[in-house]
């Protein structure tokens, strides 16, 4: 569409239609109550409103409520609230007079009474209205969990919902992965939404786009987990474009819509809490291992480098490894191993701390509530130079401006300092030093040795002890503001118009130096040195709707949305580099040598439109139909605006009268859901580009450019359509409730970067819109209210999903995109960033117990036959030596928590989580048997050194030494994590009414990552040494696993 | 059941939809969305915005990079001067990287990531200078920078035509933005191309007039010229094309400490990332270190050089002791040694001669004797009686001469292809990775590199046409 179509059409709908002349008649009040059916204890946080118009409120804490204009007549009044059956009410309302109801709200495990409100259009729809199965986290969920961080909040609560804790390192990020992953170019992240305003989740500890940065070695940081969970109300999880197609071009991954804490009218509520603990790196590692023939024991095994002493013409040792020993090359007169990581001087290890303190109030009158909190958190993580300082303020604000206009204000500021050490594949880290390390103690002779410096520390894997590492770390300090305003306008008691502005702001310092002489290492680094990288990112988010609703005909209402949508997102940083500072600075500017500034940009711009159109009949039948139009500034310039329609369906087939009202099947809800969303290109993806440089010539510097990206000028978004479709079942009068759903989505128009012809001289590849994924599978919640008696309650939760994913297609003469070292592809037919490798056999023919090379031999009997497709289009098939291993995803997942009140004043929490049907690359072992096998030592690892390793191991080693395949080292990662525990002790009433203005108060103690059953080999099943933004790569390399925190915490409420 | 409440239009199938779109006119009906989708790019530069005369400075600027990184590589990847140095016996491997092995083993599959890198980059260089020199056809042919172009051109095909197999395509972009996918050509017919380069280049430079810049330009060209004759077997008109070139002239790739990208890489990829060392009969080949030559300084790494990444002993070449080390594309010594090697072949006495005044008179420009010590001490060369044997004594002397400037693999197939020399006489052969006893193996067969996998996106192209010397 054209803007001069677009102004046509806008300005034909101006002459065409005309403000309704109705008159605004006036109305009635309707007042009352809401409380605990089973209690009597009043609810706060109720919605309550009157049906086919837009009058509608929430209650205080008392439970009450007050809603002005309501048209005269007969009136349906609904209070609904997640957790329990929804109520309803009829009541005639006059003219000037004030009607009152009150509701007695019953207790349930079916959750239809919650309610869903849309970022876009800023609409509250309850969920038995909605289509889709949204998953919500509650505060009340909560409470009791030892939760750390965001990411914690988000782990095993939700159906569909995968979070990776991809490692343990304080501060690093995860990946979210809902209902598995649509695009093997883009991000499949979700989308992220905070009181209406989208904020960022992009992952890097460098510069914008999650592009270059101060490398740690793997591992980056997410935004999300600035965010300061004690402030979160509610989460909303819209699984998918069935959901979130109104979202637009950026919602395919889902949407995660973040409610914070509001007030509620009464008297100022306060809200207190001190929490501390221990971080704990509880983790088994493998020991290193050396074998050795002894040719001459007069002389030092072992060099002053701590490697074995194999020198000169007549070695008086000689490295021994299986291999070398099965051929009878040599003997294996010393074994020696040593679990290098738990031993002095290579331990990196300490027990680590957290601190968090916070303070918070909520309250107001009937015209102005608020919420404002206040959190301190610290967190030292068992790396000495890994540590988090945090803290998070936030103002909440809503004010009934006029009775028919409500304002919102929300505001929130996080400022992060964190400083994170180095890991993964770097050889600044502690654990790749250790894990490499010859199985010795460093003796005092090679300590006082003139060549133990930094760099050559003796036994270490690559020269450096722990200590030595302390002086290179890399900072991050941010500072953060998330402001959001949101305004709904009721005119008329049939339309109402939402508008919302936000930004989500922050400036972020990444920095690292190295003070002149604390890392004498080379030329480089000697003089100190000095990397520091300032950004700025912006993301405004601004919404506007307009909502009619009506009752059209007798049981119908109607509800017709009409609005547009902008979102803009900008980043700036400036990056500084140089060799050579002024002892005791931190700043490039004194830099003598290597000095380099650079500076970088990315804008992307989205504008949308957006019509939805719902009727309800008889509030059980709900069908809604949506669509949305977006352009977007990263679409190619040849592409205009893409269409996103969605549809749902939803009915509470239970509240027919027809169906049969039994205690058994108290309710059942079935539902169905169509949409479609998309996912734009990345910044500069379409356009081609030069980029400046500079080229040396005959002495000075002189501009240049470079090409830098091939555009594409078709280029358009990637489109993901999905259906859904399910049942909510209540039993035994809600107290044990089941959902379930199938989807199944399709991404059409995958960008895949198409390789190019070397022979153009132009850049490696040009995204173009070839590919096609497809995701499906299951989900199932159940929640049970097992008992409740007066001395114990216990309520358990089961969510479980099935995930099957598949590449479709790839684009003609494309070939499979290989990654992770050659060991995971995206290949048309198999599912994305699929685990591949030649495999081969073994045997042990002498029986001694040692294989040597020659016993180990590639399958050819086993090999994969695949469908390709030429440049023209024609299809033949191929083989490929490689068989498929395993999906990079899970295919299964499942959670379980509980919770056993006892006495009241008791509980108990807990939460377990078990994932299946995936695979990871145990890179850590690969690499300590395959590559340390060219060094001195001739590998470390059991496999290579440890006559009693076993058969498959030794097998492994060799395929992937001897004949270059490291299938052997891609293994299943199934796993079941116990997660949380905590157990929570309540303060009796008594001490409540001792004590007057205390209302509350509770100790809990927790504890997390306590326990993992795998058969995986490595470290930990879980981990990722690539970090939280690589989309596919799974492996672990050396990375730190998750540790274990064991917290007290105190609540008080006054 | 409540009376039916109507509000908005009565009968309307979707009541209130008009005052919607009312509500929303107003607002958006004064917005254009072009100017809202309007993203400015202030870091980058599109091609649209280089064209005119204006722009034939920085387009030759971009060519200059664009062969800087191909030729002698930056501190991210390596140059065509690293890895025919591996690929033959100047340059021994002590890193575990399996496509760097795969080169030092000579035994390249066409899939390997790092060569990849290696031929896009000349690739680059190549269509780059041709870029450039399209830009001066049209808005400044008369210009001494369209000879440069020319001339980087033509050097960046001769190193296609040394490095890579026979079947190399030369695809195109034209100005329209389609895409031309070329033909595979032979190695011949890649020094043909060449040589219609730098006979371009000579003839615009020699227009240009005396002025020391286009004699430069003229030089270099007739060194292009010279090289691509010799790889043509013409060796009369390769001596020809040499004769007019000073021995004092020199033209080098440049490197700064400016940027990584400007690095060069045969001084990172050794004293920082310790995964090179100079070799000595790697082989069977050429003793490097053992020779002690001058002209080939090198020393064994001490501290944190003490030993390469695999921890054998790291040997450091000393002719590029740093970042910004400028590294010789062209010189009026290599035209010397042509000339050398023309006279030999066609039997005139003078080719010892010429090799012997270059050693008694190496030209400053090219070997200053603060950075090669004893390189005035060089002494004359006798002899050796055979033919075959002043074969090996020219192309050793090449070999020192021109150490680590990407000459030595196009001279070790040359011996194969001009001179009948056996594979074992011309490459390193037989056990391999004998400087540590971790490494093992045997030395492959490839005598040139092979043509990425990505070029079967074009649809002339299968594979090389042979993987003849």
């Amino acid at each position: 569409m054209t803007m001069s179509n677009l102004r046509w059409l806008l300005a034909t709908a101006l002459l065409l239609t005309g403000l309704p002349a109705a008159a605004y008649a006036q109305g009635g009040t309707i007042t009352g109550q809401v409380v605990n059916q089973d209690t009597q204890a009043p609810l706060s946080g109720v919605q309550v409103f009157v049906t086919g118009t837009n009058r509608g409120t929430l209650t205080n804490q008392e439970g009450r409520f007050l809603i002005p204009n309501v048209p005269a007549g007969q009136q349906v009044v609904r209070a609904s609230l997640i957790g329990f059956a929804q109520g309803e009410q009829r009541v005639n309302v006059t003219a000037g007079e004030t009607a009152t109801v009150s509701f007695s709200l019953r207790t349930s495990a079916v959750e239809l009474g919650g309610v869903v409100v849309s970022a876009v259009t800023g609409q509250a729809q309850r969920k038995r209205e909605l289509g889709t199965n949204t998953a919500s986290i509650n505060a009340t969920d909560l409470e009791m969990a030892p939760i750390t961080k965001m990411a914690d909040v988000l782990t095993g609560r939700a159906a569909g919902v995968t979070l990776q804790g991809v490692a343990g390192t304080t501060g690093t990020a995860q990946r979210i992965r809902i209902r598995g992953a649509n695009s093997i170019s883009l991000s499949n992240e979700p989308l992220i939404y905070v009181d209406g305003v989208q904020v960022s989740n992009s992952t890097s500890t460098g510069s914008v786009g999650g592009s270059g940065g101060i490398g740690v070695g793997g591992q980056d940081v997410s935004r999300l987990n600035d965010l300061n969970p004690e402030d979160i109300q509610n989460i909303e999880v819209l699984k998918g474009p069935a959901a979130s197609a109104l979202y637009g071009t950026a919602a395919a991954n889902g949407v995660l819509l973040i409610t914070t804490k509001k007030g509620r009218a009464g008297t100022p509520r306060w809200r207190a809490y001190v929490e501390g603990g221990q971080l704990k790196d509880v983790n088994e590692y493998p020991d290193v291992f050396l074998s050795y023939q002894v040719n001459d024991p007069t002389r030092p095994a072992f060099t002053d480098f701590g490697r074995l002493n194999t020198g000169g013409t007549s070695p008086a040792y000689r490295a021994c490894p299986n291999v070398d020993a099965a051929r009878g090359l040599c003997r294996q007169d010393e074994v020696i191993s040593l679990d290098a990581v738990r031993t002095a001087p290579y331990d990196p290890f300490q027990t680590g701390n957290r601190q968090k303190y916070g303070l918070s109030v909520s309250g107001g009158g009937d015209a102005v509530t608020y919420y404002l909190s206040g959190d301190m958190e610290d967190e030292q993580g068992v790396f000495s130079t890994n540590r988090l300082d945090k803290m998070s303020l936030r103002a909440n604000m809503n004010a009934k401006v006029l009775s028919n206009l409500d304002v919102q204000v929300t505001s929130g500021y996080i400022k992060s300092d964190l400083a994170l050490n180095s890991n993964d594949n770097s050889i600044f880290s502690s654990i790749i030093n250790a894990m490499l390390a010859t199985p010795i103690v460093p003796t005092e002779e090679m300590l006082a040795a003139p060549t133990n410096t930094v760099g050559n520390r003796p036994g270490t894997g690559f020269g450096y002890f722990p200590e030595d590492l302390e002086k290179i770390v890399v900072f991050q300090d941010v500072d953060r503001y998330i402001l959001g305003s949101t305004a709904s306008y009721r005119p008329l008691s049939w339309l109402s118009a939402n508008a919302n502005v936000g930004l989500d702001f922050f400036t972020r310092w990444d920095q690292r130096t190295v003070q002149p002489g604390e890392l004498p290492i080379a030329a480089t680094w000697t003089p100190g040195q000095r990397w520091a990288i300032r950004s700025n990112l912006y993301n405004w988010t601004a919404n506007s709707s307009a909502v009619a609703t009506t009752e059209p005909m007798e049981d119908i209402v109607s509800t017709s949305t009409l609005g547009v949508s902008y979102n803009r997102s900008l980043d700036r940083n400036t990056e500084c580099f140089g060799v050579g500072i002024v002892v005791g600075t931190n700043s490039c500017s004194a830099a003598s040598s290597l000095f380099s500034v650079g500076e970088g940009f990315a804008e992307t711009i989205t504008v949308g439109g957006f019509f939805q159109q719902q009727f309800g009949w008889r509030d059980r039948v709900f069908l809604a139909g949506s669509i949305r139009g977006d352009n977007n500034s990263a679409f190619g310039q040849d592409f205009g605006f893409i269409y996103y329609p969605g549809a749902s369906l939803s009915w509470v087939v239970t509240e027919e009268p027809f169906f049969p009202q039994t205690s058994v099947l108290s309710n059942l809800r079935l539902r169905t859901s169509y949409g479609t969303s998309g996912q734009r290109p990345n910044f500069r993806d379409a356009v081609t580009l030069l980029e400046p440089v500079s080229v040396a010539r005959s002495g000075s510097d002189v501009s240049a450019v470079q090409l830098s990206r091939t555009g594409n000028p078709d280029l358009k978004p990637e489109r993901t359509t999905e259906y859904e479709v399910g049942f909510d079942a209540g039993f035994l009068q809600d107290r044990l409730s089941f959902d379930f759903t199938y989807f199944n989505k399709e991404s059409r128009d995958a960008l895949v970067a198409r390789r190019l012809a070397p022979s153009f001289g132009l850049t490696t590849s040009q995204w173009q819109n070839l590919g096609s994924i497809r995701n499906w599978g299951t989900e199932l919640g159940v929640n049970a209210r097992v008992f409740e008696l007066p001395r114990a309650a216990l309520n358990m939760r089961l969510s479980a999903s099935t995930l099957d994913n598949q590449i479709e297609e790839l684009g003609a003469g494309v070939e499979p995109i290989i990654f992770n070292r050659g060991n995971q592809r995206h290949q048309e037919g198999f599912p994305t960033g699929g685990f591949f490798g030649q495999p081969y056999t073994y045997t042990d023919a002498d029986g001694n117990g040692l294989l040597s090379p020659s016993e180990v031999r590639m399958d050819t009997t086993q090999f994969t036959v695949i469908r390709r497709t030429r440049l023209d289009g024609t299809e033949f098939m191929d083989t490929i030596p490689e068989v498929f291993l395993g999906r990079a995803l899970p295919t299964n997942t499942q959670s379980l928590s509980a919770d056993l009140t006892l006495f009241r004043y008791i509980t108990l929490s807990t939460l377990f989580e078990r994932r299946a049907g995936m695979y990871t690359l145990n890179d850590t072992e690969r690499f300590r048997c395959a590559t340390g096998f060219n060094r001195v030592n001739r590998g470390n690892c059991p496999a290579v050194s440890d006559p009693n390793a076993s058969l498959d191991d030794q097998a492994r080693f060799i395929a992937a030494r001897f004949l270059g395949t490291t299938s052997g080292y891609v293994e299943k990662a199934d796993f079941i994590k116990w997660r949380e525990f905590s157990v929570t002790l309540g303060a009796p009433e008594q001490l409540s009414r001792n004590l007057r203005a205390l209302q509350g108060a509770s100790l809990t103690l927790s504890g997390r990552n306590l326990a993992t059953w795998t058969d995986y080999t490595g470290v930990d099943p879980e981990i990722n040494e690539t970090g939280g933004s690589s989309n596919f790569t799974q492996g672990e390399f050396n990375t730190q696993p998750p540790v274990r925190y064991m917290t007290i915490r105190l609540n008080f409420t006054f | 059941m409540p009376t039916t409440k109507t509000r908005g239009r009565a009968g309307s199938a979707l009541p209130g939809v008009s005052a919607l779109l009312v509500a929303l006119a107003v607002p958006l009906a004064g917005c254009d969305l072009n100017k809202l989708l309007d993203v400015p790019d202030p870091a980058v530069a599109t091609p649209g915005a280089l064209e005119g005369p204006q722009s034939l400075p920085i387009l030759l600027a971009g060519a200059q990079t664009d062969f800087q990184l191909a030729f002698s590589g930056s501190s991210g990847s390596e140059g065509i001067v690293n890895m025919t140095g591996l690929f033959t016996d100047e340059l021994h491997y002590t890193s575990t990287f399996p496509t760097r092995v795969q080169v030092d083993r000579r035994e390249i599959t066409p899939d390997n990531g790092t060569m990849e890198t290696i031929h896009r980059n000349l690739q680059r260089a190549r269509a780059s200078a041709d870029r450039a020199a399209r830009a001066y056809t049209q808005h400044g042919p008369n210009a001494l920078g369209h000879a440069e172009a020319l001339n980087l051109h033509g050097f960046s095909v001769i190193l296609l035509g040394e490095s890579y197999c026979s079947g190399v395509p030369f695809s195109t972009l034209t100005a329209a933005g389609t895409t031309e996918f070329g033909q595979p050509l032979t190695t011949q017919q890649m020094f043909q191309a060449a040589l219609t380069s730098f006979d371009q280049a000579l003839t615009v430079a020699t227009q240009a007039g005396s002025a020391a810049a286009a004699v430069q330009q003229q030089n270099l060209a007739r060194v292009g010229r010279a090289r691509a004759l010799l790889n043509l077997g013409r060796f009369a008109d390769a001596a020809a094309a040499a004769q007019d070139v000073p021995t004092s002239f020199v033209y080098r790739i440049f490197h700064s400490e400016n940027s990584a990208r400007q690095h060069n890489a045969a001084f990172s990829f050794m004293y920082l990332e310790r995964r090179w060392s100079v070799a000595d009969r790697e082989g069977g080949g050429l003793p490097f270190r053992s020779d002690n030559d001058p002209r080939v300084p090198w020393a064994r790494g001490t501290g944190a050089q003490a030993v390469g990444f695999d921890e054998s002993p790291l040997y450091l070449q000393l002719k590029y002791p740093n970042r910004s080390a400028s590294v010789v594309l062209a010189s009026g010594l290599e035209a010397r040694l042509i000339q050398a090697e023309a006279a030999l072949e066609a039997g005139q006495a003078n080719w010892l001669t010429i090799l012997n005044d270059l050693r008694a008179n190496p030209p400053a420009e090219s070997f200053p004797a603060a950075q090669y010590p004893g390189i005035g001490g060089l002494t004359p060369l006798a002899d050796p009686g055979t033919q075959a044997a002043r074969v090996d004594l020219l192309f050793k002397e090449r070999a020192y001469w021109m150490y680590l400037t990407a000459h030595r693999l196009g001279d070790a197939r040359r011996l194969m292809r001009q001179y009948g020399r056996t594979q074992a006489q011309a490459f390193p052969t037989g056990e391999w990775g004998v400087w540590i006893a971790a490494k093992s193996g045997e030395y492959g067969s490839d005598v040139n590199f092979p043509i990425p996998l990505d070029e079967e996106n074009n649809p002339h192209f299968t594979q090389c046409l042979d993987r003849d010397p």
